[in-house]
């Protein structure tokens, strides 16, 4: 699944989005776009690359954070890093062939589009490239909030922190994802609607891979899914992930 | 547990404020027997203590979204002390490439010296001006940008007081660029004017953790393009996280704080976030590293 996913979502990444036509916004695109759009295009593009660090800074912190560092090193359970880590690369590869299809398939024109050889220099790699009709939907926000969702997921399945940290943990995440997606509308990256939909594509697969998926799975099978227990061994104390 | 998550969250997030990871240096010996049945695994010197031996060994450094293996050939200790070749391929969304060279490293030093390839996607060459912005580095010139960089750099760890003194040395000359143009040095994130361009880099780096596996580093650096007679200043963090002898998180943010060009976290040295894997020929933990079962157990209640 996560092979076939990610192959999708590298090929669609490399082909170019079909020519639809469509461009503008609909619905509150539009006012959203005037109120929040910041007025100078370097403004915008440095806002762009913030949101390209809290992109790299969501997707790295479910694996390395809490699968490599709080459950490989901290907690000692090797097989359950690896679960988490596996489950967390199905849910972005699955995000990322779901993004890209829609992308290609919608063909849709940035924001900024509608300033090409005007505000934004028509020789730029924005409008000269065919990432300009790649605007639907936002593949940071869909990540972003897919990454929130699994470090939710997590957290509260297995208690990582075994406190209220993983709620604030959870919380915070999608306070992140939230922020990323609203940087993309200000950095007119993106319209409203693409923001919107990518962050509900993200959270439920983000949601929907470890907890229906992976736990459900584990749960229905009559196991403690997913947990690490305390248990006397031969040799002394053991810690045994299952799942 | 809380303490330690938050230990953890604070690195991270000081991490995340966070280029150039010199996490080859091995952590210090834990100060306490508890502290080292605390982190079994954090036992240092996995790579130090091997015998010195013909090897092939493999660096993977990836994040989001990179994908550096670095592959050397080399007799000695590899990670810690050896002399070899690297072969470096490499693949970012915004550049393909890969780079060839010697390598020396020693105790405290690493000295590399090599050629790099470099084909950007994103980015084209320049056509001069005296300062840029974003919007001129989004600009297509029709020069597509490919070049090769001959470079050689000097990275030391000198333990002074409780921490280490970082210290980095790059020099660079940039080839095949056309007359009149710069370019985007995808590689020190910086625009050059080709072609030298040097770097110094000094700093100062802490460990945290009873088991002294965490590193946060403050760190300066100035970078002088003598052909566009301009200097950049950059500062940041750089943070390395220990896991294991195979396993290391790695995070850098140097960020430009006086540059004659606008161009935003472009200028910054933020490459890598993520995750290294190390691995050599004949690796094998020695009898005094291998962790009883009993310790194992007790660490297990941590």
């Amino acid at each position: 699944m996560t092979g076939v996913a990610a192959s999708i979502a590298l090929a669609t990444n490399v082909m170019h989005p079909l020519n639809t036509g469509w461009k503008g916004g609909f619905f509150v695109d539009d006012q959203v776009r005037s109120a929040l759009r910041l007025p100078t295009l370097d403004a915008r593009l440095e806002v762009r690359s913030a949101t390209d660090v809290g992109l790299a800074l969501m997707t790295t912190y479910p694996i390395l954070v809490d699968s490599i560092i709080v459950a490989y090193w901290y907690r000692g359970s090797d097989d359950v890093a690896l679960q988490m880590a596996l489950i967390d690369a199905e849910a972005f590869a699955i995000t990322g062939a779901i993004e890209g299809t829609a992308n290609i398939l919608s063909g849709r024109e940035r924001p900024y589009g509608q300033d090409c050889g005007k505000s934004v220099p028509s020789n730029s790699t924005d409008c000269a490239f065919d990432t300009r009709y790649r605007t639907f939907f936002s593949g940071h926000a869909a990540v972003s909030f897919t990454a929130a969702a699994l470090i939710c997921a997590h957290h509260e399945e297995l208690d990582l922190f075994e406190s209220s940290a993983d709620h604030v943990a959870c919380a915070t995440g999608f306070v992140a994802a939230a922020a990323i997606g609203t940087l993309r509308i200000v950095g007119d990256a993106h319209y409203f609607s693409d923001v919107l939909v990518g962050a509900l594509v993200g959270t439920t697969v983000g949601l929907g891979v470890p907890l229906l998926h992976h736990y459900k799975r584990a749960s229905d099978a009559g196991k403690s899914a997913f947990r690490m227990n305390l248990l006397p061994g031969l040799t002394g104390a053991q810690v045994v992930g299952t799942f | 547990m809380t303490g330690r998550a938050l230990a953890i969250a604070g690195i991270m997030a000081a991490s995340a404020a966070t280029g150039i990871a010199r996490g080859d240096v091995p952590a210090p010996a834990p100060d306490t027997h508890e502290a080292w049945i605390q982190c079994p695994r954090c036992h240092p010197s996995h790579w130090t203590t091997e015998e010195a031996r013909p090897f092939v060994s493999l660096r993977i450094d990836a994040g989001y979204l990179y994908f550096k293996p670095r592959l050397s050939f080399g007799y000695g200790k590899p990670f810690a002390l050896w002399a070899g070749i690297d072969v470096a391929p490499l693949a970012t969304p915004d550049y393909a490439g890969g780079y060839s060279g010697l390598r020396l490293q020693l105790p405290w030093f690493d000295i590399r010296a090599g050629a790099r390839a470099v084909h950007a996607f994103l980015h084209q060459f320049l056509k001069q001006q005296d300062s840029y912005t974003l919007v001129d580095l989004a600009e297509i010139t029709g020069h597509a940008t490919n070049y090769l960089d001959f470079e050689a750099e000097l990275a030391g760890a000198i333990p002074l007081g409780p921490g280490s003194i970082l210290l980095l040395a790059t020099a660079s000359a940039i080839q095949s660029v056309p007359t009149g143009y710069d370019v985007y040095d995808e590689n020190l994130r910086v625009i050059v004017r080709p072609p030298p361009v040097y770097r110094a880099r000094a700093g100062y780096a802490l460990r945290f953790l009873p088991e002294k596996n965490a590193q946060v580093a403050l760190v300066g650096e100035v970078l002088e393009i003598p052909d566009r007679k301009t200097q950049v200043v950059r500062a940041g963090l750089v943070a390395t996280f220990d896991i294991d002898d195979h396993f290391q998180a790695i995070a850098t943010l140097v960020a430009p704080i006086v540059s004659p060009d606008s161009i935003g976290l472009a200028g910054a040295d933020y490459t890598e976030l993520g995750i290294r894997y190390r691995w050599a020929t004949g690796h094998s933990h020695s009898p005094q590293e291998r962790i009883p079962d009993e310790i194992t157990a007790i660490a297990g209640k941590r």
